[in-house]
């Protein structure tokens, strides 16, 4: 049973006056609880399909049915919505909100989406998830106190807390030196398929991408399948 | 370096724009104000000598002895000075009268040499007077235009003054010793000295000011002369004016109006250096990368510095540059209102030294809100200064010393403004005060904010992305605080000045006031008024007199000698420098309230007692149970201060600033003061016409109609400052936009980052309201609270008038900055939201 059906993908910018097919009728499908690696050379345009993935960017044409939902047809606020639901994202640069503390932080996505949970319970769930990423003396420390190893797992927990469809990481070890960035994909692997999410992973290291079941190059604005 | 420096500022011109317009708005007022004064103080000085029609004038409201003229004369002499023509010149107060109606009038009694410098303008013939001066007869007159209306005169209409028959040859358009339109509570009009006795109007007790006017041969030691005169002659009621000394007084008239206009300017420049300081702040934090890349490339401090410098220096001449030329654009509309309230026609222009004054305050603006920044980025490491996100920028006590300190030059620019140094107590300690109570009061709303812990997400992260960044969230309150409340000053102290012009409908204010009723006239006008159900009121005795001792000792002129003098120093020597009227009674009027000290009704000592309104007893310096004596006559009468007391001017009563207790003035040759109530418009004409008639020395202010002309002129000064204060506002407001604005851009990042994780639309858009409205509202209703302090401490002190709550204004601004703050939230977010998350995510 597949979650994520692509088809037809493409994406083209404009480089001075040549139009570049970043992204050229780009197939693929996933399937459910599966883990997908694509890697590529700088440029490729790994970022841009996860872009596109994410609903942050919109594709020249093609489809993308999450859970068969066309996240392409979506306008931004539905999209937003969809998102809050259905993905979440695992940046290369954290992205942590400044001025809240790593608890604060794994709450928020909890928090904003609609449902019946009480406060208490999205707290004790990020706390758990924050002892899951071997965070839990750093509850209450902001972005800046942490490393950058720890940056990285307060992202992932973050990632976690909604309980997602799917999982779009995109060069989650990008920033952090070699071993921090194996310890924290190694935990990364182990929590999802602890959750069995649906994870797209980019990344241009082959040997993080050979974590995953499947492993697909993109190769001049195509798929090819290298595992 | 340079080019670096130049080129940064053109690459991020969005800043460099608001930054420039930001100052530039704050400083047009500055440089227009700074212009217009400078225009109209040289054009008084340049006519000064028609302002005076002399080049000396040796005047008093008494006769003054001959022997002092001879003095003159002399000295004049001895100097070597040559009087190259003399005049003589009496001036009082009576009623002009045609067949129907009567007006009170000033009356210039002229000789034939009069005016000795200047012209009168004269409308029927379209000549100058000196062109008719050879043909003026004795029984001619010329009077002022606003006579012309106000008595439907004709030429050679036949006019009464006193027992003098009069026929009116001409009517005068303009007189060179007229700085203002407003001709005062009388108009004037000019007859010859020679017909003066004919109109049997002075007589003993009578008020009068008698001058002796001399053109002297250039060029001559004037301060010299000066000097000497006011050291032979120390008599403090006699007054000696040059040219220069004439026009300075002319100059100090327009005072009141330029004063408010000169806090206008100062609050713009305040509230734009606050701006300016704001916008730095959020530049160098952005730039802090660039200068951690350039410190690791090898340039050193002084280089480094150099660069802030060259960037300073262009900043503050583009500045300098718009300001002058928004000045250009702004003086013609001052001009347009000015001159309706302004005889002398002038044109302003900017000289090159309010240019180069004005783009030295720029940059020392640009200087002190640049150091703190720069000395504190010094102190950092480079490897710290690379890793922005966990650099705190933390800008020490030594580094904000600079900012400290500008707080004394705006002192010092406001006492070279103001020439004031109450007012420029109360503006410093103002600005101080409220930038400490700001931050106080912010630190404190942010302690107690973080006692709650709401359950709504979107209350919860605003309150604490205000919480959390403490620092930010206390500048923007206060810068917003500090902008709200110098706005709302502005029509606080208006509202309270233009209150002071508009009666209490249940007051009783009189409809006429008379002046120098002879004591044997006193019941034959009461008889006369008795016909038509009619009496004097408040009817007070006046007796002229001057301060000889205080305390025993010799109360002598004041004389100035610094060329600059404060407005309080000058202010005490004018009070000091002149005779004063005294009045007799033993119960205050309705009018006075007791301050300090006990009524005459509780006083039994063998001194007389006397009771000073607690203004003047300030200004020459008189306490509770000091000794006065006074000369009347020549006869010495002392008292005894044993009260201090407030008076309500406007009620327009007869009031006094010395009162004795009834006895001892009750013999000293006096006249009175009284007033008749309960008029209507017709009636009040009738009875002026018919006391003209039988009391020709008898002067009548109809006060209707004063205050009416009084009311007129502040509308139109009022208009000029409402421009110049809506100019302040219009400061306030690019400023309060410019701070949401980019605080607003600042969060780019977050508000994108909520909608990637899937925060609805409105919900971000309530986050962001919550945290900037609320900050924005609670700073503008903090702002405007203290902006009615402060507009108290203002009015009482400084206008020493009446403090009217008003609601309006403030309200309007509270929720006009509001307003402003939801809209600017509103579109900022909405542009956010609606722009590619991904694209907003690469910028950062």
């Amino acid at each position: 049973m597949s979650i994520i059906e692509i088809k037809n993908l493409t994406k083209s910018f404009l480089q001075g006056n040549n139009k570049i097919n970043i992204l050229n009728e780009l197939n693929l499908v996933v399937p459910l609880a599966s883990k997908i690696g694509i890697v590529g050379q700088s440029g490729s345009g790994k970022s841009t399909f996860l872009s596109l993935m994410s609903g942050l960017d919109k594709p020249d044409h093609g489809q993308i049915l999450v859970n068969n939902n066309d996240i392409t047809k979506m306008s931004e606020e539905a999209l937003t919505e969809f998102r809050a639901k259905n993905l979440s994202i695992v940046f290369q640069q954290y992205h942590l909100v400044a001025h809240l503390t790593a608890l604060e932080n794994v709450m928020l996505p909890l928090e904003i989406l609609d449902h019946n949970l009480s406060k208490k319970s999205i707290k004790d769930k990020a706390i758990e998830l924050l002892n899951e990423v071997g965070l839990e003396k750093r509850l209450s420390h902001f972005p800046s106190q942490l490393s950058g190893g720890e940056s990285q797992r307060v992202a992932i927990a973050r990632a976690l807390i909604t309980t997602p469809k799917v999982i779009l990481a995109d060069e989650p070890s990008g920033n952090l030196d070699l071993e921090t960035g194996t310890r924290v994909m190694n935990l990364f692997m182990t929590i999802i398929d602890k959750y069995q999410i649906t994870t797209l992973l980019v990344t241009h290291n082959p040997e993080l991408a050979s974590l995953c079941q499947s492993v697909y190059k993109l190769n001049h604005g195509k798929f090819e399948k290298i595992k | 370096m340079i080019a670096h420096a130049l080129k940064e500022l053109v690459r991020k011109w969005r800043w460099t724009l608001v930054f420039v317009f930001n100052l530039s708005f704050g400083f047009i007022g500055f440089i227009s104000l700074l212009s217009f004064q400078n225009s109209i103080e040289n054009k008084i000085l340049l006519d000064s000598k028609k302002i005076l029609t002399a080049d000396l004038s040796i005047s008093a409201r008494k006769k003054i002895a001959t022997t002092e003229i001879d003095k003159t004369k002399k000295i004049i002499r001895d100097l070597g000075i040559k009087i190259e023509s003399e005049s003589y010149l009496t001036e009082f107060m009576a009623m002009l009268k045609t067949s129907e109606k009567a007006q009170m009038v000033s009356v210039k009694a002229i000789d034939a040499n009069y005016p000795l410098y200047g012209d009168l303008e004269l409308l029927w013939e379209n000549k100058n007077y000196s062109d008719i001066k050879s043909s003026f007869k004795n029984n001619e007159t010329i009077v002022y235009s606003e006579l012309k209306e106000i008595l439907n005169l004709q030429k050679e209409q036949s006019l009464m003054l006193g027992k003098l028959n009069l026929s009116l040859r001409d009517i005068v358009v303009k007189d060179s010793t007229q700085t203002f339109k407003f001709g005062g509570i009388a108009p004037k009009i000019f007859i010859h000295q020679e017909a003066l006795k004919n109109s049997e109007l002075l007589k003993f007790g009578s008020t009068f000011n008698e001058s002796y006017l001399f053109k002297l041969k250039e060029p001559y030691p004037r301060e010299t002369l000066l000097k000497k005169l006011e050291q032979s002659i120390p008599d403090a009621t006699i007054k000696i004016e040059t040219a220069e000394s004439a026009a300075n007084d002319s100059a100090r008239q327009l005072g009141f109006l330029t004063d408010f206009l000169k806090l206008i300017a100062i609050i713009s420049i305040l509230l734009s250096s606050l701006g300016a300081n704001f916008l730095y702040q959020v530049f160098i934090f952005k730039k802090i990368k660039d200068y951690a890349i350039f410190k690791a490339l090898g340039l050193n401090k002084q280089k480094l510095r150099a660069q802030y410098l060259v960037q300073m220096i262009t900043l503050s001449l583009v500045v300098t540059a718009i300001s002058a030329l928004g000045s250009y654009l702004f003086i013609p509309l001052i001009q347009f209102f000015l001159n309706k309230t302004l005889s002398i026609i002038f044109e302003i222009s900017i000289p090159n030294l309010v240019i180069v004054l004005s783009f030295f305050i720029i940059f020392i603006t640009c200087f002190l809100v640049t150091i703190p920044f720069l000395f504190s980025l010094e102190t950092i490491t480079t490897a710290k200064l690379f890793n922005e996100e966990k650099l705190n920028l933390n800008i020490s006590i030594r580094s904000r010393v600079p900012q400290i300190l500008s707080v004394f030059l705006v002192g010092l620019l406001s006492l070279y403004l103001t020439k004031s140094v109450n007012l420029t107590l109360i503006f410093i300690s103002s600005v101080l005060s409220i930038a400490i109570f700001s931050v106080v009061i912010g630190w404190s709303g942010i302690k107690v904010l973080s006692l709650f812990n709401p359950r709504f997400w979107v209350i919860k992260y605003s309150l604490k992305s205000i919480i959390r960044k403490k620092g930010t969230s206390i500048i923007v309150f206060s810068c917003i605080a500090i902008s709200t409340m110098l706005m709302n000053i502005l029509p606080l102290v208006r509202t309270s000045l233009q209150e002071e012009f508009n009666y209490n409908k249940n007051e009783q204010i009189p409809s006429l006031f008379l002046i120098d009723v002879q004591e044997e006239q006193v019941n034959a006008i009461n008889e006369l008024l008795q016909l038509q159900n009619l009496k004097i009121d408040n009817l007070s005795p006046l007796i002229r007199a001057r301060i000889s001792k205080i305390n025993d000792i010799p109360f002598e002129k004041k004389l100035l000698k610094n060329s600059f003098t404060t407005r309080e120093e000058e202010t005490e020597a004018r009070f000091r420098n002149r005779g004063i009227n005294l009045t007799y009674r033993h119960e205050f009027s309705n009018t006075e309230t007791l301050l300090e000290g006990i009524p005459f009704t509780n006083y039994k000592d063998e001194t007389p007692g006397l009771s000073l309104e607690y203004k003047y007893a300030e200004r020459i310096g008189v306490k509770l149970n000091d000794l006065m004596t006074f000369d009347i006559q020549g006869v010495e009468i002392k008292g005894k201060v044993i009260n201090l007391r407030k008076v309500r001017w406007i009620s327009f009563q007869p009031n006094f600033f010395i009162a004795f207790d009834e006895g001892v003035l009750n013999q000293a040759p006096k006249s009175f003061i009284g007033t008749i109530n309960n008029l209507s418009e017709e009636k009040t004409k009738k009875v002026i016409s018919s006391l003209a008639e039988n009391f020709s020395n008898i002067s009548i202010i109809d006060v209707r109609a004063l205050s009416k002309d009084i009311l007129n002129m502040a509308d139109q000064m009022s208009l000029s400052i409402q421009i110049m204060a809506l100019l302040a506002l219009i400061t306030g407001l690019i400023i309060l936009s410019s701070i949401i604005y980019i605080q607003l851009n600042e969060r780019t990042w977050e508000l994108n980052f909520l909608k990637i994780i899937g925060a609805k639309f409105n919900s971000v858009y309530l986050y962001i309201l919550v945290e900037f409205a609320f900050l924005t509202f609670l700073a503008a209703l903090f702002g405007s609270l203290l902006s009615y302090v402060f507009s108290f401490i203002l009015v009482k002190y400084l206008f020493e008038t009446t403090f009217v709550i008003s609601f309006k204004e403030p309200l309007f601004i509270i929720f006009g900055i509001a307003l402003i703050s939801i809209v600017i939230c509103l579109i900022i977010t909405r542009r956010i939201l609606q722009n590619s998350a991904n694209k907003i995510l690469k910028e950062f």
